[in-house]
C-alpha cells in the first residue's frame, strides 16, 4: 500500500521540484525582470506575506463556485429528467440549449452584472451557467441509455413511471451523471473566476488588482490557487463517484 | 396455471416486414412448451406477445389463469440483473414493484434463491457471479412473484455446456414441482426435447407452425434421460423437421 503510494507520488513530485529549481536558476542567471516572470521563491513568499488576503479570496471563490456547482447539479439533473421524460419538450428545447452553450461566459458576464449587481450573486450565476450544460448532457445521455430489456422487465410488473425513474433509470445513469459532474466541477471554478474579473471579489479580483499593480508574483499565486481549487473540486467529485459506484461499477474498481 | 390462446395472431415490424403469420395455438395449463426455429424467425417476438410486452397487430391473444389475477415471469437471453443491487435485492425486485412490503419481498426472494441453489450468495453483487450463477438469479427473480406463466427467451444460450445442462435439469425440476405453464424459446433441438412436453417447430420468417410434436419422455427427467435411445430418436426426428423448415427459406 505505502509502496504503491510512493511509486505513484514520487515521480510527479520529483519532476515538479526539479522543474522549479531549474526555473529559479534560469530566471536568476538570465536576470528576467520580476514583472515578466516571477521566480518560484518570490511566488512562494507571496503565499506567506499575503496569506490572509489570499485565503479569504480562496474561500470566497470556493463558496461561489461551490454554490454555482450545486445549483447546476440540482437544476441540471431536474432538467435532464424532464427532457428525458417528454420527448416533445426535448425536441423543442435541445437546439436552443446547444446554441446557448456556445455563448462565451465572458460575454454574458457584463449582462449578469446588470441583472445581479456587483459581487457574489453574479459570480454564482456565472459559475452556474458554464457548469450546467455538461450536467444536463451527461445525465440525459445516461437516462436515455437504459437497457431496453430492463425496461421490459419493469413493464412486466406494471412499474409506475416513478419506480422506473428511481429504481432503474437514475441508478443506471449514475456513471454518466458523475462524468458530467466531473467536467462541471472544473468549469464551475473557471466560471466563478471569470465572473469575479467583472463582478469583483475572490481570486478573480486578486488577479485583476495585482495585475494593475504590476505584482506579477501575486497574479501567479492567485492563478495557482484557482488551479488548486479546480483540482480540489474535481477530486471531491471523484471521491463521491468512487464511493457511490464502488460496489458495482467497473470505473470504481481500477483504483 | 395459465392457459394461453392465440387466435390468428400476426405481427410485423417496419424494418423486417411480417414476422408472424396468422398463428393459431393453444397452450394448456401446466404445459411445458418449447418454440424451436431458425434464428430470426420471430420466436422471440411471439414470446413477447405472449408476455404482454408487445401487442400483436392482428388477431387475439388471451392468457387466463382460471379467472384469477396472475403474474408472468420472464427470463431474458442475458441475465439482465441490476448491477447496483445484491443478489437478494435483485430477486426481490418484482415484489417491490408490485408493492409488497419490503420484509415479505426479502423473505420470498430468499426462498426463490434457495430453490435455484443460491441460498448462500445473497449479499454478493452480480459482478462477483459466474454466468451460470447470474442466470440462476434471473430465474429466481422470475419465480419470486409465483407466476402462473413462465416465459424464457433462449436463457441458457450464453452458458458453457456443463452449466447449461445443469440449469436445464434444474428448470425441469422446478416445473415438475411448482406447477406452472412454461413457454421456452430456443434454437437447440436437444434443449427443447429434454425440457418440454411439447415442441413447436416454427418456419423462418414469417413464422408458421411446421410441426407440433409431443415429447413423451416421462414426467421425471434427469441426466439419464439424455442417454436414452428414445431421446435421441426424438432429437433426430425434430432436427429433420427443423431442416425442412430451413430449406423452405433457401
Amino acid at each position: 500500500m505505502i509502496a504503491r503510494i510512493v511509486k505513484n507520488i514520487v515521480p510527479p513530485i520529483g519532476l515538479l521540484v526539479i522543474a522549479l529549481l531549474l526555473l529559479e536558476f534560469v530566471l536568476r542567471v538570465a536576470h528576467v525582470p520580476e514583472y515578466l516572470i516571477p521566480t518560484p521563491t518570490s511566488v512562494l513568499r507571496v503565499f506567506g506575506d499575503d496569506s490572509g488576503e489570499l485565503w479569504s479570496a480562496f474561500s470566497e471563490t470556493s463558496m461561489a463556485a461551490g454554490l454555482g456547482f450545486l445549483l447546476s447539479f440540482i437544476v441540471g439533473t431536474l432538467a435532464a429528467i424532464a427532457l428525458s421524460s417528454w420527448s416533445f419538450v426535448r425536441r423543442a428545447i435541445l437546439p436552443y440549449a446547444v446554441f446557448f452553450q456556445t455563448v462565451p461566459v465572458i460575454a454574458i458576464a457584463p449582462i449578469l452584472v446588470i441583472w445581479f449587481g456587483f459581487g457574489m450573486p453574479t459570480v454564482v450565476a456565472s459559475a452556474f451557467i458554464v457548469s450546467i450544460f455538461p450536467v444536463i448532457a451527461s445525465t440525459l445521455l445516461g437516462l436515455q441509455s437504459t437497457d431496453p430489456a430492463l425496461i421490459e422487465l419493469f413493464r412486466l410488473y406494471s412499474a409506475s413511471p416513478m419506480q422506473l425513474l428511481v429504481k432503474l433509470k437514475l441508478p443506471y445513469a449514475m456513471p454518466q451523471v458523475f462524468s458530467g459532474l466531473r467536467i462541471a466541477a472544473g468549469l464551475a471554478v473557471i466560471g466563478a473566476v471569470v465572473g469575479e474579473f467583472i463582478a469583483g471579489g475572490g481570486l478573480g479580483a486578486v488577479v485583476d488588482v495585482a495585475r494593475t499593480q504590476q505584482r506579477t508574483d501575486k497574479v501567479f499565486a492567485a492563478v495557482l490557487l484557482s488551479a488548486a481549487l479546480g483540482l480540489l473540486f474535481v477530486s471531491v467529485v471523484n471521491a463521491l463517484a468512487w464511493w457511490a459506484l464502488r460496489r458495482w461499477h467497473a470505473s470504481a474498481q481500477t483504483r | 396455471m395459465a392457459k394461453v390462446t392465440l387466435e390468428k395472431v400476426a405481427h410485423g415490424f417496419a424494418e423486417t416486414g411480417e414476422v408472424i403469420c396468422e398463428l393459431d395455438l393453444t397452450i394448456e395449463p401446466g404445459e411445458f412448451v418449447s418454440f424451436l426455429g431458425p434464428s430470426g424467425c420471430g420466436k422471440s417476438t411471439l414470446l413477447r406477445i405472449i408476455a404482454g410486452l408487445l401487442k400483436p397487430e392482428h388477431g387475439r391473444i388471451n392468457v387466463d389463469a382460471g379467472g384469477r389475477k396472475f403474474f408472468r415471469g420472464f427470463v431474458f437471453q442475458e441475465a439482465q440483473l441490476l448491477p447496483w443491487r445484491t443478489v437478494l435485492e435483485n430477486a426481490a425486485l418484482p415484489l417491490e414493484l408490485i408493492g409488497r412490503p419490503r420484509s415479505e419481498a426479502r423473505e420470498k426472494a430468499r426462498m426463490a434463491l434457495a430453490k435455484v441453489g443460491l441460498g448462500d450468495s445473497l449479499e454478493k453483487y452480480p459482478k462477483q457471479l459466474s454466468g451460470g450463477m447470474k442466470m440462476r438469479v434471473s430465474v429466481a427473480r422470475a419465480l419470486v412473484a409465483e407466476p402462473s406463466l413462465l416465459l424464457l427467451d433462449e436463457p441458457f444460450s450464453a452458458l458453457d455446456e456443463m452449466a447449461r445442462e445443469l440449469l436445464q435439469e434444474e428448470l425441469r425440476r422446478l416445473w415438475e414441482n411448482l406447477g406452472m405453464t412454461v413457454v421456452f424459446v430456443t434454437h437447440s433441438v436437444a434443449e427443447a426435447v429434454f425440457l418440454s412436453e411439447r415442441t413447436i417447430v416454427l418456419s423462418s420468417r414469417p413464422a408458421r407452425v411446421v410441426c407440433d410434436c409431443r415429447i413423451e419422455l416421462g414426467r421425471r427427467r434427469d441426466e439419464s434421460t439424455r442417454r436414452g435411445p428414445h431421446y435421441w430418436r426424438l432429437v433426430s426426428e425434430i432436427s429433420g423437421q427443423l431442416r425442412l423448415a430451413r430449406e423452405g427459406e433457401i
